[in-house]
């Protein structure tokens, strides 16, 4: 005797994924112009809409650009930027709570390699004006990320200074719709960093204002 | 394959062979090509998910866990499924279980292949990325094995089985992982 109800089973699932791939195909993936990664994410705010073709890294894989490339991981936890300036990389990664890294590296035809302390990384391929890759903090495993060339306010922030005989420094995320992510590191400790202004790149601390330094590739982030 | 040249009411010798090993090939098949399609697919970093939690991977996380909860149910419900003494609703509850369970694991799966792809940077996501192609194999294999009496009578533990510790396994490798990595909530 046969039994017919499995088959029904099997042929409900695979319609399902059928379907569902379909639809990501139709509505992700069929998306014009070169995807746009952040707006997919659960970034909130305006997506990267008009990311212009001409932006100033529109062409990452020649070795003379500069620019910002900035997303998130693939969890929308992570916000993630890196300049890049010719073959230069510099990047910064930090959830705004406990997970940052620093990382410094290359850039080769459209493969970007970076890398940090402890283990931290960066890799990720340049397809038109997206970056696609996997990204990790010292000792923690790797999260898929994906990045788009940004224009202003996005980008790389850092301020260094020595406050109580600590070495203190402060990183920023900055993503393209201003919402940020930032960093306090001052001895072994790690705080919130204070709110940068994307469009001054300053920040205000016991009522002191100060610049940020902006990031370029081939600034050194991870000292040696 | 020699599927239907397998004599339907055949319940001894090598006759259910044919079928159980076609089964087999089958989910293999279905493995295999997951993976490849995981693979080959270029990721997008994201793709259609589910509203009303933080994140795609938290919806993700929450939705495998509902599936896992129903995965005991499918283990309680298909340890005696044939024996007399087990009550009748038990094969009711074993059969709706485990189509719910399989339903709602497709669109987080899809997730995964479509925004993530098959990847193995660190032993986590191998793991993960491995249990998942198994998984919908050890399923294909099952329903057609179920389709026949007569099969052997380990074929159906056995494949259930597969089918639990797999799920258990991306359960542990995605949602519990994020759950004390990244916190328990919605």
């Amino acid at each position: 005797m046969t039994t017919r109800t499995p088959l029904v089973t099997l042929g409900v699932v695979a319609a399902l994924l059928v379907l569902l791939i379909g639809a990501n195909t139709a509505l992700v993936g069929g998306r014009s112009g070169p995807p746009s990664p952040i707006a997919a994410s659960a970034v909130a705010g305006t997506p990267t809409a008009g990311v212009p073709a001409s932006a100033p890294a529109a062409a990452p894989s020649s070795p003379s650009v500069q620019g910002v490339f900035a997303g998130r991981t693939s969890d929308g936890a992570i916000p993630v930027a890196i300049a890049v300036n010719g073959g230069k990389a510099a990047a910064y990664l930090c959830d705004g709570r406990s997970v940052e890294a620093w990382l410094q590296g290359t850039v080769t035809g459209t493969t970007m390699t970076l890398s940090g302390h402890g283990g931290a990384g960066l890799t990720g391929h340049v397809d038109g004006s997206a970056l696609f890759g996997s990204l990790n903090a010292a000792g923690q495993p790797a999260i898929p990320f994906s990045a788009a060339v940004s224009t202003p306010p996005a980008g790389v922030f850092q301020y260094r200074k020595e406050v109580n005989g600590l070495a203190t420094r402060v990183g920023w995320v900055v993503l393209p719709d201003g919402s940020e992510a930032g960093l306090v590191d001052s001895g072994a400790a790690r705080s919130p960093a204070p709110w940068l202004d994307p469009g001054t790149g300053t920040f205000t601390e016991n009522g002191v204002t100060t610049t940020a330094a902006t990031v370029t590739g081939t600034d050194t982030v991870v000292d040696p | 394959m020699t599927r239907s040249a397998v004599p339907v009411r055949t319940p001894t010798g090598d006759r259910w062979s044919g079928w159980l090993i076609g089964a087999i090939f089958a989910g293999c098949a279905t493995a295999l090509m997951l993976g490849v399609y995981a693979r080959v697919h270029h990721p997008t970093g994201a793709a259609l998910d589910l509203a009303g939690f933080s994140s795609a991977a938290y919806a993700k996380a929450w939705v495998a866990t509902f599936a896992a909860v129903l995965a005991l149910v499918q283990v309680g419900s298909g340890a005696r499924p044939h024996r007399t003494e087990a009550p009748a609703w038990t094969a009711p509850v074993h059969r709706w279980s485990g189509r719910v369970a399989l339903i709602v694991t497709v669109p987080v799966a899809v997730h995964c292949m479509y925004a993530l792809g098959f990847q193995w940077d660190g032993v986590r996501v191998l793991l993960h990325s491995v249990l998942g192609c198994l998984f919908y194999g050890a399923f294909v294999a099952k329903m057609l094995v179920l389709t026949r009496r007569g099969m052997p009578s380990w074929s159906i533990p056995v494949l259930g089985g597969l089918l639990f510790t797999a799920l258990a396994g991306l359960w542990l490798t995605s949602a519990l992982w994020l759950f004390t990595t990244k916190g328990l909530h919605l």
